[in-house]
């Protein structure tokens, strides 16, 4: 099936003519809106419009995409959410309006803006936020994500941490991704209550978060899990450190953003052991498609860095992971204007569920009638940070068979 | 896939024959489950040709299926639902199809994983971590079903001539004919070719053994060779060839009473009617039973076919004599009927594979096993709201009561409007 798949996207995606001369570049270009938060989170926002610039860059330079002996290139333009469901919302009006094709979003403002885009047969693929309700098939036929989900990452850190006995405090901050996650937390933890010490809320533009992490200090917690923005996260590390309290700290993948690591780089310590749940890097064919994937990216946009230095002086660069996530979407909607031989959002939809590709990361990306998920719960594996870089943990079946990607230079 | 069609395939995939080492005698390999597999073209090869499956296991994989068949009045097939249960073992990354088609799909609360459904085809796709149950239940497309199952069952049912319905308790004379067939048979190319009665002889006599045991045999295993010598090339002729199955089930004749209870091809234990065979396998392909008696204020008999895929009955092996082994040093066993004999029931024994995984295991060589079920399952619509016997009023005259009292409140309604 994947060679059939891959046979297909190839030839939508390459040039086809005969001489093997240069593709003639598509003079109509399908609209892709990248609705992300450049102003607010501007690593975030960075992040995924280029992974989405690498997959239109490729497909332009490819010949566009092949809709039944037509072909149609692919153009991208940036609107800045500023994280406010709000401007999110008039982003997606006015996308429609531009008659966009495919919006790739963050996930701030979905909730009100899928109808806005459904009524325009406008697909929205969230290459982000994990929310539990952000996606429903039946509901929001128009809504598909490439990320970890919340319930996933959620229920792999329940399905990690509860085995290890440990008693863990849930701080959460008051920003939708934290409203998520402790909504998460309280289903996947619903059976073990035992397992939890306490739960709070921490205030996401409170300066110091020092009294919350007391009160979990306080409750008995041998462990700390937050679920919170970067900024928080690091707020959260550095109260329980600076109060001498060494107990482990879990996150979702908010802790893998190189503002946690920016923010505690003058005690580089703090960092180690902090361990996070994201999606894999790696397939289990290796890490070869990973790889192609990351020099691709960083020979067009250059590396990410991290913004922090090992002990030895070594620039840490930030593996390009959420990246692939918007590329992938972007190939995924390509291969289903080139299965539905169309430019007709109505065909786009429905064929958005019926191809996959092989995806950055070497594993099949797609959607499915049941499920607009393009990453499954299975593939959420766990990493802890050493000397400001991190590698998979050894004692979880997954994250041990997975191996370490190179962060520095 | 048509049986026709099916045949068209089966044609050019026969036992291998390999060159022998000595001049004029061939190996012909027996068949096994795998052959029988291979010859079994899925609907996935139909829709997507032979590279449409890409699977990926970390291990061997167990399936158990349970096929529930809703047949109507007349035993046509009306609705298929499959629940199957997986069990991936080893670690690492999953990803296959199963190919259904199904309407959709359901997880099963031991599922680890859930399922995804694309054009008919049931998704799985992640990572085991040594063990993993998938599990999930599927209706899938009646029509489609209908020629794909091993098993076809005809059915009437009256009461002094006219057909039953549901909802309606009879009175009168009852008469039920069933008529269950296996429909499972294809060709497929057997051998004919001479072949020592002696060296034969010890494989049959296993195979026999194995049969009366109750066991499937199995070439390459307890014993038996993967391959037998035959004198000279072998000719190929198709025969349609089965795969048997044991059935036992019951009609059940609720409610009111039956005089004088009678039935040819089952057993009257009260109010129910009881039957069972091994169709095919050496048994005849079909079973038919007759039910007749005195009714009164019955209503729809209930009718459950449980059925499983059977090794072939060993008479289908029976030695002419004591043993095979002693029939050919008495020189009255003849080498290429004890071929003959020996290929028609492995390949019918192959033939039980691709019944134990009636949707299909992604793990060709993993263990599978289907129970069948077939039960009366008719259409809603012929439900009738009032009771009636079989000479007396029809519920027609309810429904136009039901009418005439709607029809007298209306104009009420107007009368008061107007008033």
């Amino acid at each position: 099936m994947r060679t059939r798949l891959l046979t297909l996207l190839a030839s939508t995606l390459l040039a086809s003519s005969c001489g093997g001369g240069q593709p003639a570049a598509p003079s109509d270009r399908l609209l892709i809106v990248v609705n992300a938060p450049f102003s607010r989170s501007a690593f975030l926002g960075e992040t995924i419009a280029n992974g989405a610039e690498l997959a239109v860059r490729q497909i332009n330079e490819a010949g566009g995409v092949d809709i039944g002996g037509r072909r149609v290139g692919l153009r991208l333009e940036r609107m800045d959410s500023a994280l406010s469901p709000e401007t999110a919302l008039e982003n997606v009006r006015a996308a429609v309006e531009e008659g966009a094709a495919l919006i790739l979003d963050e996930g701030t403002g979905v909730d009100a803006s899928w109808a806005v885009a459904g009524e325009a047969m406008l697909p929205i693929c969230i290459v982000y936020q994990g929310g539990i309700g952000l996606v429903n098939p039946e509901q929001r036929p128009n809504v598909f994500r490439i990320a970890p989900t919340d319930r996933g990452v959620g229920f792999r850190l329940a399905e990690y941490l509860i085995p290890k006995g440990l008693r863990v405090a849930f701080l959460h901050d008051d920003t939708a991704y934290g409203q998520q996650g402790a909504e998460v937390f309280a289903e996947a933890w619903a059976s073990n209550p035992e397992a939890v010490a306490a739960e709070v809320t921490v205030p996401s533009g409170a300066e110091d978060v020092a009294p919350q992490v007391l009160e979990a200090r306080r409750s008995g917690a041998d462990a700390l899990l937050v679920w919170a923005r970067p900024e928080a996260i690091a707020k959260v590390i550095r109260a329980a450190r600076s109060a001498g309290w060494d107990a482990p700290v879990y996150t979702p993948p908010a802790g893998e953003d190189p503002l946690v690591r920016q923010e505690l780089s003058d005690h580089p310590e703090w960092v180690d052991g902090l361990t996070f749940a994201g999606g894999r890097m790696t397939a289990e064919k290796g890490p070869d498609p990973f790889l192609s994937f990351k020099r691709a990216y960083e020979d067009a946009f250059g590396p990410d860095l991290a913004g922090v230095r090992t002990s030895s002086g070594d620039e840490v660069v930030q593996p390009p992971d959420y990246p692939m996530y918007p590329y992938d979407c972007v190939n995924v909607f390509a291969a289903a204007v080139a299965a539905a031989r169309s430019t007709d959002p109505a065909r786009i939809l429905d064929f958005m569920r019926q191809v996959d590709v092989q995806g950055a990361n070497g594993d099949e990306r797609g959607f499915n009638e049941l499920s607009h998920e393009g990453v499954v719960d299975d593939d959420v594996y766990f990493a802890v940070f050493h000397d400001m870089t991190y590698a998979p943990v050894d004692d979880d079946p997954l994250s041990s068979t997975l191996p370490e990607i190179e962060q520095t230079r | 896939m048509s049986r026709c069609a099916r045949a068209t395939v089966l044609a050019g995939v026969l036992a291998a024959v390999l060159p022998g080492p000595a001049s004029g005698v061939e190996e012909l390999r027996l068949p096994t489950p795998r052959d029988a597999v291979a010859i079994a073209v899925g609907a996935e090869t139909i829709f997507f040709g032979p590279r449409g499956v890409e699977t990926i296991l970390p291990g061997a994989v167990a399936d158990e299926e349970r096929v529930e068949v809703g047949v109507g009045l007349d035993g046509s097939v009306r609705r298929v639902v499959v629940t199957q249960r997986l069990v991936l073992s080893g670690l690492g990354d999953f990803q296959f199809k199963i190919p259904g088609p199904a309407m959709s799909v359901e997880p099963l609360a031991e599922s680890e994983a859930p399922p995804g459904l694309r054009r008919g085809s049931v998704l799985w796709q992640g990572f085991s971590p040594g063990e993993k149950v998938l599990a999930a239940r599927m209706p899938l497309f009646a029509d489609q079903e209908a020629t794909r199952l091993p098993i076809d069952i005809d059915l009437a049912m009256s009461v002094d001539g006219r057909p039953l319905v549901p909802g309606e308790p009879v009175t009168g004379d009852l008469e039920i004919a069933l008529r269950v067939r296996n429909v499972s048979p294809i060709p497929i190319g057997i051998a004919s070719a001479g072949a020592d009665p002696v060296e034969l002889a010890p494989v049959l006599d296993d195979v026999y053994r194995a049969l009366r045991e109750g066991e499937r045999p199995l070439p390459g295993e307890g014993g038996l060779p993967r391959s037998v010598a035959l004198l000279g090339s072998p000719a190929f002729t198709p025969e349609p060839l089965e795969a048997p199955f044991r059935i036992r089930g019951s009609i059940e004749l609720p409610g009111g009473s039956v005089e004088g209870l009678h039935a040819e091809g089952g057993v009257v234990r009260g109010s129910r009617v009881a039957f069972g065979a091994l169709l095919g396998g050496g048994e005849p392909l079909e079973l038919e039973v007759r039910v007749s008696g005195r009714a009164r204020g019955i209503a729809l008999p209930e009718l459950v076919i449980e059925g499983e895929p059977a090794p072939p009955a060993p008479a289908m092996l029976r030695p002419p004599g004591r043993s095979w082994a002693a029939a050919a040093s008495a020189g009255t066993a003849s080498g290429p009927e004890m071929v003959e004999a020996l290929l028609g029931v492995l390949w019918r024994s192959a033939r039980l594979r691709q019944f134990d995984a009636y949707l299909g295991n992604p793990d060709p060589t993993g263990p599978a096993a289907t129970a069948y079920r077939w039960v009366l399952d008719p259409p809603e619509a012929q439900v009738a709201p009032a009771p009636v016997d079989a000479a007396g009023s029809s519920a027609i005259g309810g429904l136009a009561l039901v009418l005439l009292a709607l029809l007298l409140a209306l104009l009420l309604v107007v009368a008061w409007a107007h008033a």
